[in-house]
């Protein structure tokens, strides 16, 4: 066979010459547009993890420092004696509390009527406002008139004659007008004879006149609390003992807490001492005026840049700290004495209810006490803190406070728990609601329901979050709020809430929030299910549910998880919702209190962030520990994203 | 992609007005007296008129130019056609085994336990070959794992894939070939032990060794179900049926023993078809 030359037909696939720009030809050039933009946004997203990255983890060791200034400045022992004290007044509130209750147990029948009349009375003024401010006006007219005298004066004093007379009536037929059942906020009813003698001297009161019964009421609620206080004497002198036990360690405390905190200060300004003297030097340069300029350089000269030391700062604890043991050791076994004396049961329900939980407020005391003190004599400035404590004490830190005059302390876990409180919520809410919902609009409804839902459950993403937060103030939480105190549904835990704005609206809120991501994508996956599977199913003789339930849903699941994930993602990252309805209350929740802790006010990892960020100073502590939070909040999403991810490629449909 | 035919160009002359039915030997299964079929609620016939009765295990193949509505039909036999809003029966009643399978007291879900079905495209589940047989008994409600492995086992020999997947029983049914996939589906179809096995191009997606196996086992099915199949191939409906019906447009042109209408068609439309001139 012979070989054909190129010469002939084949040029016809050979490139053309035409559009050439930097050796690319067009289609090049369009590839590399397209890429160009893919690249953009990937180099964007490493710039920003780098500088959040960086920021961030320049956190550690400057919280190093700060966990070595309190350790350095005696703060820390100063911080056990706080707690101490703290201990000690958990008992003295409880036993002051049941002691209270019980006085005023005494006097319930008095208190009651008393707190009758004040009700009647409120409901007297109510009615007679118009004619008491006339009387009001008309005195008022008559004293500036007694200077002036003459006839004016003469009118002025009928006027308030008139006046006063119109307001006796008015308070006469208002009496006539209000009976048993006008009463509507004291819980206790007194009987018919009792009401209209406070009546009576209600009435009596508000024309001027004198009102034996009230003054008989107040003189026997005296009477017969000093007679229940004789009687329980030993008691109240036990909870007034206990708190006077107090005395020494407190002013121990105080007297400690001021040198600590002046030293507090001295680190503080010794870490600013070079850029003060800087900036003083700068000044100098800067002016012309001779003398100001010599001021200033001295002014320089004097700033101290020695750090202080450590050895001199802790002296005075650790003078006092032998006092302070001896003291200790007091209060406890004062303490135990005065415990012993206080009663178990006294006559007034309440108190007993309180009086009941002592032993364990006692023991809870003890074992916390004994630990404090064996935090107290083993402490020494001199022990090294390594940076994974300052690792440790922000990841695991239960408390998170700043700004304080004394100490600010960076914990994350109040701020995690609440985070992860409400999307466990909103999760445990949004997944059976929105998972349904896709199966729902999927599998079984029509066109035209399908038409109708799915845009309406779309159309729920649009909604900006800030008005939905808005709702969550101003319509969830009171509605939950009344909700909660129905008497048949007493028996939920965290029933009835105290709180309007709490973890639980913020979890329906943001339940209601990832509804939309949830069912589109869950949607998609179910969706992608081939009909075949459907087909093959039904024609088996099972039911719709049955092939639902047994082959769509199995098959479509690594999407709904991924769903799922995603829908987490969103949660955990939405801010403006939980900033506003989650109550902002930093503290860890009382997990002792089981579920009732989900009607808490709690704070969260981005609340924090949106709260805080702007007042901070910028390459403070405070401002890196801030980072440091969107850091976790960062690498938490891009586990959720990934984690999505990795299970639709392993478990995803192979067909 | 869809590549539409002109049937104005690829018209087969005028319609009979009777269709041509020969003597069918055997006892009938499926009765179809004048039935219509409509996709939009009746306003234009999809299915017009047809009256045919199909013979208790015999292999009965529908043939017919694409979109003349043969897999329409087919679908009547277990109501498939139930999951289409708009579709309905406008004329007609279709008994098996004696019962209008239209009337109010029937269970759909019941009787497609009887009247079973196998696919064009093999369709397994994405689950393993084990559960995929077990699929139909199991939501019938049997439990028994010892009850199950016997129905998997038996209904594997059936379909004439017990050697060759006997040793993976619970690797996914995806690992199959295409073959074997389509002969696993016929499996999981006889689990539910149906009287009848309705059967839509079960060979068109197969390559001719494969075609040649399920061809084989329809055969040896022919013994125990009865089998309506439709197919595109003269060949295979010559090979494995007893009894053949050319439906053109919608209507049932000519009905006879295979043997019969392929040697003698009555109609010119058939021997234009069977003869290849047209389609
Ligand atoms: N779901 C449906 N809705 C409306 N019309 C349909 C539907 N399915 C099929 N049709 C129409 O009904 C007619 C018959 O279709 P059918 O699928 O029964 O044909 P067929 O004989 O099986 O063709 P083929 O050999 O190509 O499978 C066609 O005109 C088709 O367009
Ligand atoms: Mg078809």
């Amino acid at each position: 066979m012979s070989k054909t030359s190129t010469s002939g037909e084949a040029r016809a696939f050979r490139k053309r010459a035409g559009f050439r720009l930097l050796g690319m030809d067009f289609q090049d050039i369009i590839r590399h547009f397209f890429g160009g933009n893919a690249m953009v946004a990937i180099i964007v997203l490493v710039l920003i993890s780098a500088f959040l990255a960086k920021e961030a983890f320049f956190f550690f060791p400057r919280h190093l420092e700060e966990l070595r200034a309190y350790r350095n400045t005696g703060q820390e022992y100063v911080g056990y004696l706080d707690a101490e004290i703290k201990a000690h007044r958990k008992i003295t509130s409880q036993a002051t509390q049941a002691y209270n209750l019980q006085l005023r147990a005494a006097v319930k029948g008095e208190l009651a009527l008393q707190e009758v009349a004040q009700e009647l009375k409120g409901i007297f003024r109510e009615k007679i406002v118009d004619e008491r401010k006339a009387v009001k006006d008309t005195t008022e007219k008559a004293g500036v008139l007694e200077f002036v005298g003459g006839e004016a004066l003469e009118v002025a004093l009928k006027e308030q004659a008139q006046a006063e007379k119109t307001l006796q009536v008015a308070i006469e037929e208002t009496a006539k007008g209000i009976f048993l059942d006008s009463l509507v906020r004291t819980e206790v009813r007194p009987g018919p004879g009792d009401f209209d003698k406070i009546k009576k001297a209600v009435t009596r009161e508000l024309m001027g006149e004198e009102t034996p019964w009230l003054d008989e009421l107040a003189a026997t609620i005296t009477r017969k609390q000093e007679a229940s206080a004789e009687k329980y004497r030993v008691f109240g002198d036990t909870v007034n003992e206990l708190v006077a036990a107090q005395a020494p360690l407190e002013d121990l405390w105080s007297g400690l807490r001021k040198t600590t905190a002046e030293n507090r200060d001295l680190v503080e300004k010794a870490r600013t001492a070079p850029r003060r003297k800087k900036a003083l030097e700068d000044g100098a340069r800067l002016t012309d005026d001779a003398d100001k300029k010599a001021q200033m350089l001295a002014k320089a000269a004097a700033v101290q840049l020695t750090e202080p030391n450590a050895d001199e700062m802790t002296q005075e604890v650790y003078a006092q700290r032998d006092e302070h043991l001896v003291v200790r050791k007091a209060l406890l076994e004062q303490t135990r004495e005065l415990a012993k004396k206080i009663p178990s049961k006294v006559s007034a329900q309440d108190s007993n209810e309180l009086l009941a939980k002592m032993p364990k407020v006692l023991a809870t005391f003890e074992k916390k006490y004994s630990h404090l003190g064996e935090q107290a004599e083993a402490w020494s400035h001199k022990k090294e803190i390594g940076m994974w404590h300052s690792v440790v004490t922000f990841f695991l830190g239960t408390e998170w406070v700043t700004n304080s005059s004394w100490n600010d302390v960076y914990g994350l876990m109040p701020l995690f728990s609440g985070s992860s409180m409400i999307a466990l919520i909103a999760i445990f809410i949004a997944v059976p609601f929105s998972v349904a919902a896709a199966i729902y609009v999927n599998q079984i409804a029509g066109p035209v329901e399908q038409n109708l839902i799915k845009p309406t459950i779309e159309f729920i993403q649009a909604i900006p979050s800030i008005v939905l937060g808005f709702f969550g103030i101003v319509v969830l939480g009171d509605f939950l709020r009344d909700f909660s105190q129905l008497e048949f549904l007493a028996w939920i835990p965290g029933f009835p809430m105290q709180e309007r704005l709490n973890a639980l609206n913020a979890g329906l809120l943001l339940a209601f929030m990832s509804i939309p991501t949830i069912f589109t994508l869950a949607e998609d996956a179910l969706n992608n299910v081939p009909k075949a599977y459907r087909d093959a199913s039904l024609a088996l003789g099972s039911t719709r549910l049955q092939t639902i339930l047994k082959v769509i849903v199995p098959t479509a699941l690594s999407g709904i998880v991924a769903a799922v994930l995603l829908g987490f993602g969103r949660i955990i990252g939405e801010t403006m919702v939980v900033l506003l309805v989650a109550g902002n209350k930093i503290a860890m929740p009382e997990f002792s209190g089981g579920l009732g802790i989900l009607t808490e006010p709690t704070h969260t990892m981005t609340g924090i962030i949106a709260q805080e960020t702007g007042e901070v100073e910028q390459g403070s502590l405070h401002w890196r520990a801030l980072f440091m939070v969107g850091m976790v909040l960062f690498t938490i999403s891009l586990l959720l994203n990934s984690l999505a991810q990795g299970v639709l490629k392993k478990f995803g449909s192979k067909s | 992609m869809v590549i539409e035919m002109n049937q104005e160009t690829a018209t087969l002359g005028d319609m009979p007005t009777e269709s041509t039915v020969g003597t069918i030997k055997g006892k009938t299964m499926i009765e179809c007296k004048n039935v219509s079929f409509s996709y939009d609620m009746g306003k234009t016939n999809t299915l017009d008129n047809i009256t045919l009765d199909i013979p208790e295990k015999q292999v009965t193949a529908l043939i017919g130019p694409s979109g003349c509505g043969k897999s329409t039909f087919l679908r009547c036999f277990n109501r498939m056609n139930d999951l289409i809003d708009t579709a309905r029966i406008t004329n007609g009643t279709i008994r098996i085994m004696g019962q209008d399978i239209h009337a109010s007291d029937v269970d759909p879900i019941e009787l497609r336990k009887r009247v079973g079905m196998v696919f064009q495209k093999y369709n397994p589940f994405p689950k393993s070959i084990f559960e995929n047989v077990s699929y139909g008994p199991r939501i019938q409600g049997i439990k028994d794992k010892k009850k199950l492995k016997e129905i998997v086992e038996q209904s594997l020999v059936g379909a004439a894939l017990w050697d060759e997947v006997k040793d993976r029983l619970n690797s996914s049914a995806f690992g199959l070939s295409g073959g074997q996939q389509q002969r696993l589906c016929i499996a999981r179809a006889i689990a539910v032990q149906p009287e009848v096995i309705l059967m839509d191009e079960p060979c068109s997606a197969l390559d001719p060794i494969a075609t040649a196996k399920v061809e084989e086992l329809i055969l040896e099915l022919r013994k125990n179900y009865t089998i309506v199949i439709v197919t595109h191939s003269m060949q295979q409906a010559s090979r494995i049926s007893d009894n053949t019906a050319f439906f053109y447009l919608g209507k049932l042109i000519e009905y006879d023993a295979t043997a019969t209408l392929f040697s003698t068609p009555q109609q010119k439309q058939t021997e234009d078809y069977i003869s290849g001139r047209f389609g």
